[in-house]
């Protein structure tokens, strides 16, 4: 089969200017934050990048896995994730300001702060008993080692997964990827959920919780779902994919829906321990969350990241429903920013404050994400034409 | 097992060996308007029930109400025994909080959603206990645990007649299409 490639659709075309313009918009309000306050300027960006970077480290896990267990529904599907992990090299070098503030101004970590394990007026002794973990140096070559890790995955499941595209009679290609996303899931768990320790919940260094990695994964596998589902339903309508069925909308809803409910029990899991524990090291988390006017972040969480999409999605002709998915898509994007926003910001300010510094934020990475989106399709087939699993793929019925 | 005394007209039968061709069958069946039919399959063949023109099965609505039960029976059962009849002080907690009554709620939800389906499924939609079917002494009809397919057409249908019934079976192909009697007495 010859491949699919959208470069000069209207698609890609509307998905470029509104990309340039919300990277436009956002350039120029995290340079306003910047200069105002240099603080706020690192909160707003640490919400976008950690938004989209989750996005992308999960694209490239949703891929793996369709590989890992031989998936035939998803054939059709699985090059729009691969498409997203397009955005890597801008995860890997948007690591650089958090760097630069563990070893400089400790705005967004306090933690790196030296005057906190010397004995006198700033002595921590909480902090001085994690130290081992949480210094600038090993901080440092954490964050190395999850951009290498994130890095060579690329190359060697995404890559690869590229490269069948060539060839319709040598698998290999495939095969390989079958036997490398094995290893590669397991070092996704790790390195997520430690990028999510040192990345958000160091933040707070004093609170201690063990669900923390996987409130993290969550949050992110059930956006990044969403953001699928909204593009197919659009390439779909759009003419470009034309294998995909409301079979696709379905098995995709249906996956949606399970981690919706995946979220809301591992958020509830940690939060219920901590209420029933209510241990002083683990309760300061909720205790600044629950009280004042963040708890109003809280209670929409609970509607809306769950009543909302659960009770939407419960039935099969929702499902199946591309309007209503597109619709449920952007409410769970949305929750995931109040989400991101409900774990980050409190930490910095005790009420409620999300500010045009963490929209413009928001809005600098989103249109970096999309304007990268938009050069993957320039050259990337929005179809994998050669994997052996295609036709199962077309003739899916769920 | 042989049938030694018949009564009524009760059916019309015929058998397939392939299940693409009951597929056909069925959907020309349906589309001929006829209501009261049936398909004895020797394993669930699939998009059979949409060739047939079944409806969509009630079963959620069932399963929703059973839900909102269980809910329901949860939160009352936690507030009226641990706030209400008996006020119990455990470890300064409030007597009654969502925070500790959600996993009761989720478990008696679970647990009245499964057996609220369970109970409807097959006590009431499937017809069960059932300890015969009325077609049980045909060899074809038999036969559809093993390798037929086999296609009856009910007499209780208001467009059943043997001719029209007998010609859109033999239309479709079905081999040995035969008109089936009430069984009265068998040894």
């Amino acid at each position: 089969m010859n491949t699919v490639i959208i470069a000069d659709s209207s698609f890609v075309q509307k998905l470029r200017m509104y990309s340039l313009i919300a990277l436009g918009v956002g350039a120029l309000g995290l340079a306003g934050a910047a200069v105002f306050d240099m603080g706020r300027f690192l909160q707003a960006y640490l919400l976008g990048y950690t938004y989209f970077a989750g996005i992308t480290i999960v694209s490239m896990f949703f891929s793996s896995l369709q590989f890992l267990v031989n998936a035939g529904w998803s054939a059709l599907v699985r090059r729009i994730p691969e498409i997203f992990a397009g955005f890597l090299p801008v995860v890997l070098i948007g690591l650089i300001p958090m760097l630069v503030d563990v070893w400089t101004s400790h705005k967004l970590y306090h933690w790196a702060d030296p005057q906190l394990y010397v004995p006198g007026p700033h002595f921590d002794e909480v902090l001085a008993s994690k130290h081992a973990f949480l210094n600038p140096t090993f901080f440092t070559v954490r964050l190395a080692i999850y951009a290498l890790i994130w890095f060579v995955t690329y190359r060697l499941i995404i890559g690869n997964s590229f490269k069948q595209d060539e060839s319709t009679t040598d698998y290999t290609p495939t095969r390989t990827n079958m036997k490398r996303s094995a290893p590669f899931v397991l070092l996704f768990a790790m390195s997520l959920t430690f990028a999510g320790f040192d990345l958000v919940m160091s933040l707070d260094p004093h609170w201690f919780s063990t669900m923390f990695g996987v409130y993290f994964f969550a949050g992110n596998f059930v956006s990044t779902l969403s953001l699928i589902a909204i593009f197919i339903v659009n390439l779909r309508r759009q003419g470009h994919l034309k294998g995909i069925t409301d079979e696709h909308y379905h098995d995709i809803g249906k996956f949606m829906f399970a981690f919706t409910v995946f979220w809301t029990y591992i958020t509830f899991s940690q939060y219920f321990l901590i209420w029933y524990g209510n241990l002083p090291e683990e309760t300061l988390f909720f205790i600044l969350r629950a009280h004042g006017n963040w708890q109003f972040l809280g209670y929409a969480l609970v509607f809306g990241h769950f009543i909302v999409p659960f009770v939407t999605l419960l039935t099969q002709n929702n499902k199946r429903n591309p309007a209503v998915l597109i619709g449920v898509g952007c409410w769970i994007l949305f929750m995931h920013f109040i989400d991101l926003s409900f774990i980050i910001l409190p930490n910095f300010s005790p009420t409620l404050r999300i500010g045009w510094q963490e929209i413009t934020g928001w809005l600098f990475f989103a249109g970096l994400f999309f304007f990268m989106v938009t050069r993957q399709l320039a050259t990337r087939s929005i179809v994998a034409v050669n994997d052996p699993y295609l036709k199962e793929s077309l003739e899916l019925v769920s | 097992m042989s049938t030694v005394a018949q009564g009524n007209v009760i059916a019309v039968m015929g058998d397939f060996k392939d299940p693409n061709k009951v597929t056909a069958a069925a959907k020309g069946i349906h589309e001929a308007g006829f209501t009261k039919f049936d398909i004895y399959t020797p394993y669930p063949v699939h998009g059979l029930e949409k060739a047939m023109g079944m409806p969509k099965t009630s079963l959620p609505k069932f399963a929703l109400a059973g839900a909102l039960f269980g809910l329901a029976s949860a939160f009352a059962l936690q507030w009226w025994t641990g706030a209400f009849e008996y006020k119990l002080n455990i470890g300064g907690k409030p007597l009654f909080a969502p925070q500790f009554g959600t996993p009761v709620f989720f478990e008696l939800t679970v647990l009245c959603t499964g057996l609220t389906v369970f109970f409807t499924m097959f006590g009431y939609l499937c017809r069960l206990p059932n300890w015969h079917s009325k077609y049980q002494y045909d060899s074809g009809f038999q036969a559809a645990t093993d390798d037929n397919f086999c296609v009856v057409l009910e007499a209780d249908d208001p467009r059943f007649t043997t001719e029209t019934a007998q010609a859109l079976l033999a239309k479709f192909g079905a081999a040995d299409v035969r008109i089936v009697h009430e069984t009265l007495e068998h040894d």
